[in-house]
């Protein structure tokens, strides 16, 4: 038993990850095109881009037994993850809000379940992440820092097959199949919590158990989400196809309280919701086999409201009153995008196209009030929005061309212009990439992008909540803009190993750093007024190492960054940003020695996220009221520099186990079972600096929150 | 609700594990503190005060001797006048336009600079109240209008103060002491059209932003309450409030020893409409903000609250500038 422990150990702690990395790719491949692989053709000069299969995330590390798309990007070179396990995406010195997420080409505003446990995409359907963090392709634009660019899965022309799964909080169901064989097909993908199974028969036995006691109050309390992926896809002959896509996703959160005695009633409800709504439909035609053209128009609405609501009935004074208030942020995307690829001889792989969008943004409020005394009514209803609309268009062209075998170069132009609030913007987004074939296996490339960024969220507090509104650029608030350099050495090496070193260097203007009054909601008809213009670069270099055999894939990913800001109404020379992880270390490793069991680990460390300490303290004196006179000297603290402490390393390792089965039936069972966290350390999420008496000294403590956290799940493939 | 909110803490905090680190503060001199409002009032008080290292023991040296302490208005020194030990004091030179730079030093800690631009004065046409009455609610619904188009880059500031009349009999070491005083209070606050108590009030409120303001830094004088307004907020010239109807009070408290008070405030209010310096809004927002420093524990707000105008040192050197009117209540019909 001693041995067989040791073994494991060594096994699992000498490469440790979170997801296997075994689909994971670079972009050495020649381009080509075809109407099924369009989104998926390689460009030859392409830097920074990771690819990820959507298989590879299915068979990753699950957390609570569910895989995740973002926790994985998470753990990728360049990329800081910010507060442990929600999904934050902070890339290359970017925010959170920076970053371009699609789904099947249609922007999305709001990623994340559960206050950023689970990202919106359901890697059931996923078939493809296309993961850039530079370099950007002209045909993306509207943020500054990467793009997530998700696409979902065609249902299976020739036979009906699915996927059930269970995990510690969710439950996920997926179907697929012909609808006309080899012409039409759907695929289906539900996902929903089930915690409320638990949950409402604990607060009943809860509230049960306050009524025996003689207790009044009665609470309630509800969290659920899920989400709806459909794609139909038709068709029309081996060179021209439509396909339509749907999704819905829905958080909804509520608690309550109310008192029932002889005298009347009270009762308190708080909610929130929030999810989107997206439509498109793909329609892509093989002109011939050196033109392709893809059109979609499409249409998404993110929504988020937070509600309250009383009632209180007095019945001894003859008393009725109702109050709902809401507080809403909608915003409506409708957009149509066209590009084509044009492929005129071997030595040009043209892209151009176009895209439009028009932004519908309305946060506002609503009231509905109702009183009834002594025979007398009075009803209220009250809406206010603040509307703010605003058009974006671009068009782009990007031409790779190969001038040699060794040398390529790839021009690209995206001119971008954006309308709102009586201000016009017409940008221009150059971007350049070029490689050079060292030899057979080893390329150099650079690439250069500049981004602009027309959105802006709008939040007090460093946390991604739902109900954070969006809003568009103004005559004051400039669009966000980046300009990239990288460049990298690319090596396939023999016996399955990928070597990747790559350094960026990355400037950013126009930034906006909240600097009004700190409150959950900050005020939306003055926001300009709020937020302070800065600056930002970040700078560093990524190491990866990837070794892939049909047992054994283990990877090495490395950064060392440096991510700085300046606002120079908050401080008068360059700050650290907040998540300026100067050291970053990623180990993986994923192992399937035979057909019943795979194992796999990840560990993960990196330097401590940056908060903001006192630096002095100021001797002043304080009145003291009762004996009028200033009593008391004291040692106030000072805060004089943002940013300024680091927080102690964090380090995780992930353990993850695959028991697969196969059934009387010949379907796939899969039992997985997960430890996040494995030796539970508690990485700090938060420090004080306070006095201690005992040493007679101020000390700093760290705390941190985050235990084991095990999980285990059933799946089954039919 | 609340059981719900007490559990779900209790469990984050029972599980939550604590330990020390070392978090390398690189401050290690100490500094000048400085703290100044430049006004409409006669006298500009400067408090002055000197810090340690976090770092440093508590027992520390607290003394200090300024070495050198000067302001100058566009230039020319101005006369410094040490009113106790923790400031100073200078009269006048607060003009709208006057640049004015102070540097200090004191022994062993280096020298603090600072410097502050006196904005231009608003100017107050005409005030407006008249008596409305919301869902049952009394409300003065007050319409300042500006005599000239507001700077759309400034803030702004409006504090209303009422005018109270007071009188006391105290018994002393040497006697009883009659006395009495006129005083402004600050004593008004906006509130919402629709129920303050209710969500939209509740945000309503939570949209305004509001200074507390003590430029003589004594704390036994009262702190002005300025409601912040942005200089793009003021449409056509005109700002537009609404408070809620306080009735006049007469208040005596006499408690039989000798000792009695008597207190009455009528309808007699001071509006004053302040400009502020960039300085001084960055500087009072970040104390406001301190209050939430825990929050920067989690790194969860902004670290505006770190502001100060003041080279080698720390504080805030700022100035305000200001017009007032006199305003008397309409008394409901």
């Amino acid at each position: 038993m001693r041995k067989l422990l040791i073994l494991a150990g060594l096994l699992l702690c000498a490469a440790a990850l979170a997801q296997n990395v075994g689909e994971m790719r670079d972009t050495l491949q020649a381009s080509r095109v075809s109407t099924d692989a369009q989104k998926r053709e390689d460009v030859a000069t392409q830097t920074s881009l990771t690819r990820i299969d959507g298989s590879a995330i299915g068979r990753g590390f699950a957390f609570l037994g569910s895989p995740d798309v973002i926790k994985m990007l998470q753990q990728l070179p360049g990329v800081a993850s910010g507060t442990e396990l929600m999904s934050g995406l902070y890339v290359r010195g970017g925010d959170g809000s920076d970053n371009l997420f699609l789904l099947d080409g249609v922007p999305m505003y709001q990623v994340s379940h559960l206050i950023g446990l689970f990202s919106s995409f359901n890697s059931d359907i996923v078939d493809n992440v296309d993961f850039y963090k530079g370099g950007f392709p002209a045909r993306y634009g509207g943020r500054m820092s990467s793009v997530v660019d998700v696409t979902t899965r065609e249902g299976d022309c020739e036979a009906v097959h699915g996927h059930f799964g269970l995990g510690n909080i969710d439950g996920r169901l997926q179907l697929e199949g012909p609808i006309v064989r080899g012409k039409t097909s759907f695929n289906v993908s539900l996902r929903r919590t089930w915690m409320e199974t638990l949950t409402v028969p604990l607060i009943a036995y809860a509230n049960h158990t306050y009524r025996k006691n003689g207790d009044d109050e009665h609470v309630s309390g509800h969290y659920l989400f899920g989400d709806l992926n459909a794609k139909l896809a038709h068709r029309f002959s081996p060179r021209s196809k439509v396909v339509l896509n749907f999704y819905r996703g829905r958080d909804n959160f509520g608690a309550g309280n109310s008192t029932v005695d002889k005298d009347g009633s009270e009762t308190l409800g708080i909610g929130m919701i929030w999810g989107n709504t997206l439509g498109s439909l793909d329609w892509t035609v093989d002109f011939s086999d050196a033109l392709t053209m893809k059109i979609t128009p499409y249409y998404s609405r993110y929504k988020s409201q937070v509600r309250a609501q009383m009632e209180e009935d007095e019945r001894d004074d003859d008393f009725y009153m109702s109050l709902d208030e809401r507080i809403n942020t909608v915003i409506r995307d409708g957009g149509l995008n066209a590009s084509f690829v044009w492929n005129p001889d071997g030595t040009h792989t043209v892209r151009f196209g176009a895209t439009g969008q028009y932004h519908d943004y309305s946060p506002g409020t609503s009231e509905r009030l109702k009183i009834a005394q002594e025979g007398q009514k009075y009803e209220n209803k009250d809406d206010s929005t603040v509307p703010y609309h605003g058009g974006e268009a671009a068009v782009f062209f990007e031409d790779e061309i190969r001038f040699t075998d060794r040398w390529r170069l790839n021009l690209g132009l995206r001119d971008a212009v954006f309308f709102s609030v009586g201000k016009t913007r017409n940008l221009l987004e150059p971007r350049v990439a070029a490689k050079f074939q060292a030899s057979e296996r080893v390329s150099l490339r650079a690439s250069y992008a500049a981004m602009n960024q027309f959105a802006h969220q709008i939040s007090s507090l460093y946390i991604d909540l739902p109900i954070n509104a969006w809003m568009p650029s103004t005559a004051l608030i400039k669009p966000m803009h980046s300009d990239q350099y990288t460049m990298g050495v690319y090596a396939q090496l023999p016996a399955g190993l990928e070597i990747t070193v790559e350094g960026w260097y990355k400037r950013m203007s126009h930034l906006y750093e909240y600097y009004g009054p700190v409150t959950l909601l900050p005020p939306l008809t003055s926001w300009e007024r709020d937020y302070t213009e800065g600056r930002g670069r970040s700078y560093g270099g990524e190491f990866s190492l990837e070794y892939r055999t049909e047992k054994l894939q283990a990877a090495a990913y490395y950064t060392l960054s440096w991510s700085q800001r300046y606002f120079g109404k908050i401080f008068p020379e360059w700050y650290a940003d907040r998540n300026d992880n100067r050291h970053k270390l990623t180990l993986t490793a994923s192992w399937r020695p035979g057909k019943k069991f795979e194992l796999y680990g990840g560990w993960t460390w990196h330097t401590g996220n940056r908060i903001t300490f006192p630096t002095s303290l100021e001797y002043h004196s304080e009145w003291n009221s009762f004996q009028e006179k200033e009593a008391l000297y004291l040692w106030g603290k000072l805060y004089s520099q943002p940013n300024n402490v680091k927080l102690p390393d964090y380090h995780r390792l992930d353990l993850g186990l695959n028991f697969h089965r196969t059934t009387r039936r010949g379907n796939e069972v899969t039992w997985n079972l997960s430890f996040y966290n494995a030796y539970c350390r508690m990485n700090p999420v938060a420090a004080s600096v306070e006095w201690n008496e005992k040493k007679q000294e101020y000390v700093a403590t760290a705390y941190g929150v985050i235990p084991i956290v095990p999980s285990l799940s059933y799946s089954l493939k039919f | 609700m609340r059981r719900m909110a007490v559990i779900g803490a209790a469990a984050l905090l029972l599980s939550a594990c604590e330990y020390t680190f070392d978090p390398k503060l690189d401050v290690n001199e100490d500094r000048m503190y400085v703290q100044a409002y430049v006004t409409d009032a006669d006298t500009t008080f400067v408090r002055v005060s000197r810090t340690v290292p976090l770092e440093a023991a508590k027992t520390a040296g607290t003394d200090y001797r300024v070495e050198e302490f000067s302001v100058r208005a566009d230039g020319a020194e101005v006369a410094l006048e040490r009113k106790d030990d923790w400031r100073w004091y200078f009269l006048g030179h607060n003009a709208p336009g006057t640049t004015l730079d102070l540097y200090v030093k004191a022994a062993g800690i280096g020298a603090a600079s600072a410097r502050t631009v006196v904005p231009a004065a608003p100017k107050i046409a005409s005030l407006r109240s008249e008596h409305i009455t919301v869902k049952d609610r009394e409300l003065q619904k007050i319409t300042l209008t500006l005599a000239e188009d507001p700077d759309p880059d400034a803030c702004y500031a409006l504090a209303y103060f009422l005018k109270e009349e007071l009188a006391w009999s105290a018994v002393g070491e040497e006697g009883t002491e009659d006395g009495s005083a006129i005083t402004h209070v600050t004593s008004l606050y906006p509130t919402s059209l629709t129920e303050p108590e209710s969500l939209t009030g509740l945000l309503e409120e939570a949209s305004r932003t509001v200074f507390s303001f003590r430029p003589t830094w004594d704390y036994r004088d009262d702190a002005a309450q300025l409601l912040v307004l942005d200089g793009r907020e003021i449409k056509d010239r005109t700002i537009e409030q609404y408070y809620t109807w306080y009735a006049p009070f007469e208040r005596t408290y006499d408690w039989g020893d000798g000792n009695s008070y008597w207190s009455k405030g009528d309808y007699a209010w001071k509006v004053k409409l302040y400009r502020l310096s960039g300085e001084a809004y960055s500087y009072l927002m970040a104390r406001k903000n301190e209050d939430y420093s825990e929050l920067a524990m989690f790194g969860l707000i902004p670290p505006g609250f770190t502001y100060s105008n003041v080279t080698g040192g720390y504080g805030v050197f700022a100035s305000l500038s200001s017009d007032e009117t006199p305003w008397q209540d309409v008394l409901p019909e």
